[in-house]
């Protein structure tokens, strides 16, 4: 009896074994240039920049939220592997802070650069965030296309400095995606031109859309979660005044991200008879297929979905 | 009233075996009783006298053997068997008066899904009155001295309308008043035709009151009625030769 | 002025569903939870209201409602505990707690491999009144309807084996079957008051008012018709002081529930603080101390 229990662990400490060893193993021999990204946006810029010139890594998948995201074991050790980390910053992906103790030389932050929003202060009742407070800042610049215009260049300089053979490709690359971008602003711009003044007014689950508003002149007039955090929940007072404001203003609709489940919201739509859109992309990108995988996708997707929701 | 007929009248155990887990079990015991005896189970402490009395109620499940009355097993007829517990067992917390208590003798005639009626509290009331708890079933089950809580579930028993009655120690702690009510209750239902038996200590008592002697120290050492078993041999072989016969 | 503070907040449709859920909870809660207390299972309460958690992720994750799935863990889990404690060596409490941590941990396992979670997290555990539909609020009454009624039509024998298992054992009764039913009772109404109060804090709703309520009164039926009123209470008051002082609903109904048990600890007729102190002051025998027969003392 005892025999057969250690020959049981032993056959399970090589299978342990085996495991811990295999790893990822496609390892350094092809030449590309390892690639971490943080957040999907980053991701899909690095992957219009780089081309097949890059592997590439993301470590918040579309869908995903990386407010609370927890870095794990396996993306350690890509980071630890990667030739260049692309990051966003101001707050958008705190969770790289724990795990870059040694790898820091390798980091970039591909939003130096970029036109900043601070948010309005609502109100004083307004919830301080857990844990990853992003100051004042608004860190979804990418909403932008200009800012997603300097981030592409940033990407292209830092994959030119790591990778100087392909540093031709790289900046060509970005100069053919902002002059995609450039298409998509002006595509967007007619998208919302189409929507008649008075019906402007739209109500935001989470401040996810602000560069995005900003620039195509909607106009924000409540939240339903307060802060730019995404795990607070408003009290009752507030959602009081959200029903008053969306009467008052004639807000046509509530626009939620499909990453978060929007129960206060729907609530709220449905009390006040407004319709809700739950499929924005705010803080990610949509998966492979939907369209919305790329940054240029995502603002025309969620274009679309403004403009056909409050016409 | 005290002669043992066969198979078809009273109480019989056949090997019965029954013990709290591992360590402690009743070797078999074998006895009948018929009714309107009345059982004294007697033995020093460890003797099994709770786990027999436990076993018969059936809140021991038995190992071995069985426990029959009047030809059918006796848990089948569950309903009229009553059972009085020592008052250390009780809890004297618990948000029940008096008439409470009496009324749960009543439950399993009343049923599943219904409510007591106005007989059921007749009953109840009944059975206090003859405990001389006339009037205090309103009561919480705390507010009445050691004697009279004993009579609360003597009338509980009593509303059972038993056929077998199981006591635990009555003896214990008990003035005089309330033994006279005791040893009324007692004789009420060996009178009605249960079979009753108790646990105790009190071998004066057992003399003077009962029918039949069970003399238990993990097994049965002797059966009989206690005129022919309760000597001063079988004592001395129950007790272990710690006994002191005053005559 | 007065009339404005209470009414107004129930202008508002959402309002109205949190106030129609906070009193379905409180009967539902006040009832089960006499005998939570007088059977002194505020422990496997807890655990209950924590492995049902899993259950709650799993739904999540596979799309439907969470009710079912904390209901099939919370009756895994009444099993389990039933199961495991009938073997000598694992004492109850001991059942309870390898199970309650399992679970919840199983809970956390799935939770850190589905990464979109976290945010929803937090309503799970502490609920969110004022994100209940109308939907959630019918589901809450018949669960509630369902569960009390189940309660009232046992009512005896569950009192009978709460109070002395032995006679109930004895008298024939299926005790194990009868102690399994009230722990799916229990699960039931966490479930059902999970949206409310949310994981972490529905213990205190099973178990502030009924001690409270004992504290009130010696008679059981009295008992279970003040806790459900305290819980009733507890939730309305609670709801209206979170909504003028902008505070988390489940937080201000749990408190609002203890400072009425403190209430009734300090200020109860017979078992109150006061009361007691007063009575041993000046020589009165409660009605706790014997009274022989003869004497015709006037008792309740």
């Amino acid at each position: 009896m005892s025999r057969t229990i250690v020959s049981l662990l032993a056959a399970l400490l090589v299978a342990l074994g085996a495991v811990a060893c295999s790893g990822d193993g496609d390892g350094a021999a092809n030449g590309r240039l390892k690639v971490v990204a943080t957040v999907a946006p980053v991701g899909a810029l690095a992957a219009e920049v780089g081309g097949d010139h890059i592997e590439l890594r993301t470590l918040v998948s579309a869908g995903a939220d990386p407010h609370s995201y927890e870095i794990s074991s396996k993306d350690r050790r890509a980071l630890s592997d990667a030739d260049v980390i692309l990051r966003n910053g101001l707050g958008l992906d705190r969770f790289l802070d724990s795990a870059l103790a040694d790898d820091s030389e390798k980091v970039v932050t591909v939003t130096a650069g970029v036109r900043l929003r601070v948010p309005n202060e609502d109100s004083d009742n307004h919830t301080e965030d857990d844990g990853h407070d992003h100051g004042d800042v608004d860190p979804h610049v990418w909403q932008d296309v200009d800012n997603a215009k300097v981030m592409v260049a940033n990407i292209a300089a830092a994959l030119a400095e790591a990778d100087p053979d392909h540093a031709a490709d790289y900046r060509a690359n970005a100069d053919a995606y902002a002059a995609r971008l450039d298409e998509v602003d002006a595509e967007v711009r007619d998208l919302i031109a189409s929507i008649p003044a008075e019906n402007r007014k739209v109500v935001v689950n989470h401040d996810a859309f602000g560069y995005f508003t900003d620039r195509y002149g909607l106009e924000v007039v409540g939240t339903v979660i307060p802060g730019l955090s995404s795990t607070a929940e408003p009290s009752a007072q507030e959602i009081a005044e959200l029903q008053e404001t969306i009467r008052r203003e004639g807000v046509k609709a509530i626009f939620a991200e499909q990453a978060i489940e929007p129960r206060v919201a729907r609530r709220i739509a449905e009390d006040t008879g407004v319709r809700i859109v739950d499929d924005l992309y705010g803080d990610s990108l949509g998966p492979e297929g939907s369209g919305a995988e790329t940054v240029d996708g995502m603002l025309l997707t969620n274009a679309r979905k403004f403009a056909e929701a409050l016409r | 009233m005290n002669s043992n007929n066969g198979d078809r009248s009273g109480l019989v155990l056949e090997g019965v075996r029954a013990g709290h887990g591992s360590s402690f079990e009743l070797a078999g015991i074998s006895f009948r009783a018929s009714r309107g005896d009345v059982v004294g189970l007697i033995g020093p402490n460890g003797a099994g006298k709770s786990t027999l009395l436990k076993a018969i109620a059936g809140v021991l499940p038995l190992r071995a053997g069985r426990i029959d009355f009047e030809g059918r097993p006796l848990r089948q007829q569950a309903e009229h068997v009553a059972f009085v517990p020592q008052r250390e067992d009780v809890n004297w917390d618990f948000p029940v008066s008096a008439l409470d208590v009496v009324l749960m003798g009543r439950y399993r005639s009343i049923g599943w899904l219904r409510r007591p009626g106005a007989k059921d509290r007749e009953r109840a009331e009944e059975a206090l009155r003859r405990m001389g708890l006339e009037g205090m079933g309103h009561r919480h089950i705390s507010a009445f001295s050691g004697g009279q809580q004993q009579r609360i579930f003597l009338a509980r028993a009593i509303a059972q309308e038993p056929v077998v009655v199981l006591l635990d120690e009555p003896f214990t702690g008990i003035d005089a008043q309330n033994r006279q009510i005791l040893h009324q209750a007692i004789d009420a239902f060996a009178a009605s035709g249960a079979v009753v038996l108790m646990a105790t200590h009190d071998l004066e008592e057992v003399s003077s009151r009962c029918t039949q002697v069970a003399c238990l120290n993990q097994r049965l050492v002797a059966f009989g009625p206690t005129k022919d078993t309760f000597t001063e041999e079988v004592l001395r072989e129950t007790f272990g030769g710690r006994v002191v016969v005053l005559r | 002025m007065i009339g404005e503070y209470l009414l107004d907040p129930f202008d508002y449709p959402f309002m109205q569903r949190a106030l129609a859920e906070v009193i379905i909870v409180g009967v539902v809660c006040g009832l089960v939870g006499c005998f939570v207390v007088l059977r002194g299972m505020a422990f496997i309460g807890d655990a209950l209201s924590h492995t049902v958690f899993p259950g709650v992720v799993l739904s999540y994750i596979a799309g439907r409602s969470i009710l079912i799935g904390a209901f099939v863990f919370g009756v895994l889990t009444a099993v389990g505990v039933a199961l495991v404690s009938r073997t000598r060596r694992v004492s109850e409490d001991s059942a309870i707690g390898v199970i309650f941590a399992a679970f919840f941990a199983l809970g956390v396992v799935l939770i850190s491999r589905h990464a979109g979670f976290q945010r929803d997290l937090d309503s799970l555990l502490f609920g969110n009144v004022l994100a209940v539909s109308r939907t959630d609020v019918v589901v809450t009454a018949v669960i509630g309807a369902g569960i009390v009624a189940i309660l009232f039509a046992l009512l005896k024998e569950l009192t009978l084996v709460a109070f002395d298992p032995t006679m109930a054992r004895t008298a024939g009764y299926p005790v194990f079957a009868l102690d399994m039913l009230l722990l799916v009772l229990i699960a039931a109404t966490i479930v059902a008051s999970l949206q409310a109060v949310g994981n972490i804090l529905i213990l205190a709703l099973l178990v502030t008012p009924p001690a409270a309520a004992r504290l009130l009164t010696d008679h059981l039926g009295r008992m279970m018709a003040a806790s459900a009123a305290l819980a009733v209470a507890s939730g309305v008051v609670g709801l209206l002081v979170s909504y003028h002082a902008d505070t988390a609903a489940g937080g201000t109904i749990v408190l609002t529930a203890t400072t009425m048990f403190a209430a009734c600890l300090v200020f109860a007729p017979n078992h109150g603080l006061v009361a007691t102190r007063l009575q041993s002051r000046h020589g009165r025998h409660h009605a706790h101390h014997y009274h022989p027969i003869e004497e015709d003392a006037d008792i309740n």
